[in-house]
């Protein structure tokens, strides 16, 4: 009797335990499938693949936050629509063009309206009413086909006080074409966090792309993505792709591994970094700075490997650690100036690398803000 | 790993003095008094402030032991906890850290429980333990794995523990039903302590100390890949009745470790990866019948252990991927010979299952 009583006293403990939800990133990630995608004041607009947040929309407004260097924007506007829509694009390449075909074939009018930071575009453009229209941003040199470098930053969080002299640093470097980061700009992904980092964005002469990380996720909702549109996302710019993966709770949703297999495909056949903030594996294996599941990490890495990807980037552990995983060259580079590992001769950090188109070839240099 | 002994010796010792104590004291089984009063203390405010149940039960000797057992664990994670911090885990430290940080949040758990066991349970418990385990017991289930990122569900698990003298062998083998996925292990462990089979004397209860190896292959064929992984660990079982009277019955558990791991890609040209795992597991768990009828014992426990089927617990936010999984492992034999076992694991995925098991050879 007392026997069954104790079993009966921990079946009623399971459901609680069981209570305890595996589905820590499905919401997030269906919120993704709506990124780009705004309807307002008789305008509806439609950014392609969700590559840009969304900031504003009204009859004559449309602001974005650009998550690629170049986006394709379509645009339908109602009879009652007027005929000017003031387009700024925060975030965007320092010599980003604007170009626009009517779905007739006509081009569309537009008019660059000079800003004063490098990043931040604006144009005037005339759109009829009643009308369907594809822009399209750009580099106006195109993209490279010699030798070119991008940068890695990650692991903000605290030292967002401290983050200009390392803006200062990378615009120092003419070379830089843009800055990617794996991650955890501020310390728990609050409005009022995340607004600040754009603000000392202003400072960085080129864009900054980037995918969440668990930081970002210590906050009700995930504002992330009002402020910087989806974390998991790709584009392919130099003949490189770039494919960022939402990492942020220590494994993958699994709707990102279906978008993860297409992605695979496409970058077959070109140079292909992936970027995410925890890294399947910490190289110190004791310390779990990884994912939650082994198993599922030697899963993605079996994917990326027989996808070909070329080179994976993380952040989370805030050092720098080359290694490779399932034989891609890997580099954990969290040197943004969040609490940092110490004895390790690091300290605040960014990654060069530089890519040649022509030969495959990925250059990697670490450049120190300062030491441990 | 060596703080981790250095740890578990110093628990053992601790408490084999606490157990003199104990046994000195002939009035400690009526104490305390099992009321509700004595178990709401033991959750509130016995939640912080452990042994609050047995004090409000009059039993202050045991509360004290536990609020000290509580402050030695509150002690042992600052220990841990704080170089990890202060050295933003540093490669150096975190380690010994994570070891210290989950000893002694297991001895805060374990205080924690031990506390609404005692004010609850009567004296005795609901059972005793088996001091004389069988020469041979084998297992054959079912187990079902819920993993959002995986394929398979059900699998079929069969295990056997062959006892020889203070050597114990388990093999075990769990096989997917509808994916291309198997997991055999071995494990080989020496007992330094506790019970045993073909002994002339029973040990005087289920305390045990043991040194074990394991060695398993888990191919995940159809995911391209396949792990190989090899642990060495010191597991201890202390019966808590050498804590406390009131305790009798019900026992804790720790388990430290470390691993190599090998994962081996199913891709032309991939060279296989290396890594290391950290083996920490503690549990609080009651005896379950008498000598002569049906009986068994249940924990629930908590596995650092970021591998396996359940791996580490999902978090959202700022602990991801940190925590391991959390567990109820519960046996009952309904004869000398045939038992169940039900277990249960939440971690990155649900693990659940039931087997049928029969037991040879026990001497008494």
């Amino acid at each position: 009797m007392r026997a069954r009583r104790s079993v009966l006293a921990l079946g009623r403990a399971l459901p609680l335990l069981l209570s305890t939800c595996l589905d820590t990133t499905n919401e997030r990630t269906q919120v993704e499938t709506t990124i780009g995608l705004a309807q307002a004041s008789g305008t509806s607009v439609e950014v392609q693949d969700g590559l840009a947040a969304i900031r504003h929309l009204d009859a004559s407004a449309l602001t974005l936050w650009a998550g690629a260097p170049s986006l394709v924007v379509r645009i339908r506007r109602a009879a009652d629509a007027p005929v000017a829509l003031t387009l700024t694009v925060d975030n965007a390449m320092p010599d980003a063009v604007l170009e626009g075909a009517m779905a007739t074939g006509d081009a569309v009018m537009v008019e660059a309206v000079p800003q004063g930071r490098p990043t931040q575009k604006q144009w005037t453009v005339h759109l009829p009413p009643s009308s369907d229209a594809t822009l399209q941003v750009r580099p106006a040199t195109g993209e490279p086909t010699t030798t070119w470098r991008f940068a890695l930053l990650s692991d903000i969080q605290e030292a967002i006080d401290r983050v200009q002299d390392i803006y200062s640093r990378m615009n120092a470097d003419r070379g830089i074409a843009f800055v990617v980061s794996a991650g955890d700009l501020t310390t728990q992904g609050k409005v009022e966090q995340l607004e600040r980092f754009q603000r000392e964005l202003e400072q960085l002469a080129v864009p900054f792309f980037t995918t969440l990380g668990n930081h970002e996720l210590g906050t009700s909702g995930v504002p992330f993505h009002d402020y910087f549109g989806r974390a998991d996302f790709r584009f392919v710019y130099g003949s490189m792709q770039f494919t960022f993966i939402d990492s942020g709770s220590a494994t993958l949703d699994p709707l990102v591994y279906d978008w993860l297999d297409g992605w695979l495909a496409e970058g077959q056949g070109r140079l292909h970094a992936v970027i995410m903030h925890i890294p399947p594996i910490d190289p110190i294996g004791v310390r779990n700075g990884s994912f939650a599941s082994r198993n599922e990490a030697a899963k993605l890495l079996a994917k990326l490997a027989g996808g070909h990807v070329d080179l994976t980037l993380y952040g989370h552990i805030h050092s720098y650690y080359p290694f490779s995983n399932a034989g891609i060259p890997a580099y954990i580079s969290g040197g943004g100036g969040a609490i940092p590992e110490r004895f390790d001769g690091i300290g605040r950090h960014y990654l060069t690398i530089d890519v040649d188109p022509a030969h495959g070839v990925l250059q990697t240099a670490v450049v120190r803000i300062d030491r441990d | 790993m060596i703080g981790a002994f250095r740890w578990l010796a110093l628990a053992i010792a601790v408490t084999t003095v606490t157990s003199a104590k104990a046994e000195d004291a002939p009035d400690l089984a009526s104490k305390p008094r099992r009321s509700p009063l004595a178990a709401a203390a033991a959750i509130v405010p016995g939640v912080i402030v452990h042994g609050a149940g047995h004090y409000a039960g009059g039993d202050p000797q045991t509360g004290s032991r536990l609020l000290a057992l509580e402050g030695a664990g509150l002690g042992t994670v600052a220990l841990g906890f704080v170089p990890i911090v202060a050295s933003g885990a540093s490669r150096r430290l975190v380690g010994p850290g994570v070891l210290l940080t989950v000893g002694g949040v297991g001895l805060f758990v374990i205080s924690s429980l031990a506390d609404l066991y005692g004010v609850v349970a009567p004296p005795g418990g609901y059972g005793a333990p088996d001091v004389d385990p069988p020469r041979l017991e084998t297992a054959l289930g079912y187990r079902y794995v819920y993993d959002p990122v995986f394929a398979y569900r059900s699998f079929v698990a069969y295990d056997i523990d062959w006892r020889l003298g203070r050597v114990r062998l388990s093999p075990s083998a769990w096989f997917a039903l509808h994916d291309n996925n198997s997991r055999l292990r071995l494990v080989s462990a020496y007992r330094l302590l506790g019970p045993r089979p073909d002994t002339s004397e029973p040990a005087p209860d289920g305390s045990y100390l043991e040194v074990a190896t394991a060695l398993a292959r888990h191919a995940y064929t159809s995911n391209r890949f396949a792990t190989t992984t090899v642990d060495l660990a010191l597991s201890g079982r202390l019966d808590m009745q050498r804590f406390a009277a009131s305790l009798t019955g019900s026992f804790a558990e720790m388990s430290f470790g470390w691993a190599l791991q090998t994962y081996e890609y199913s891709i032309d040209g991939v060279r296989a990866d290396i890594g290391e795992l950290l083996l920490a597991r503690f549990g609080y768990g009651i005896y379950l019948g008498w000598p002569g009828a049906s009986r068994g014992e249940v924990m629930l426990y908590y596995d650092h252990r970021h591998d396996d089927f359940a791996a580490g617990l999902k978090l959202p936010g700022l602990a991801s991927g940190v925590v391991g999984h959390f567990g109820a492992d519960a046996r009952i034999y309904w004869s000398d010979q045939w038992g169940m076992r039900l277990e249960t694991a939440v971690g990155s995925a649900y693990v659940a299952g039931a087997s049928l098991l029969f037991r040879y050879g026990a001497a008494r």
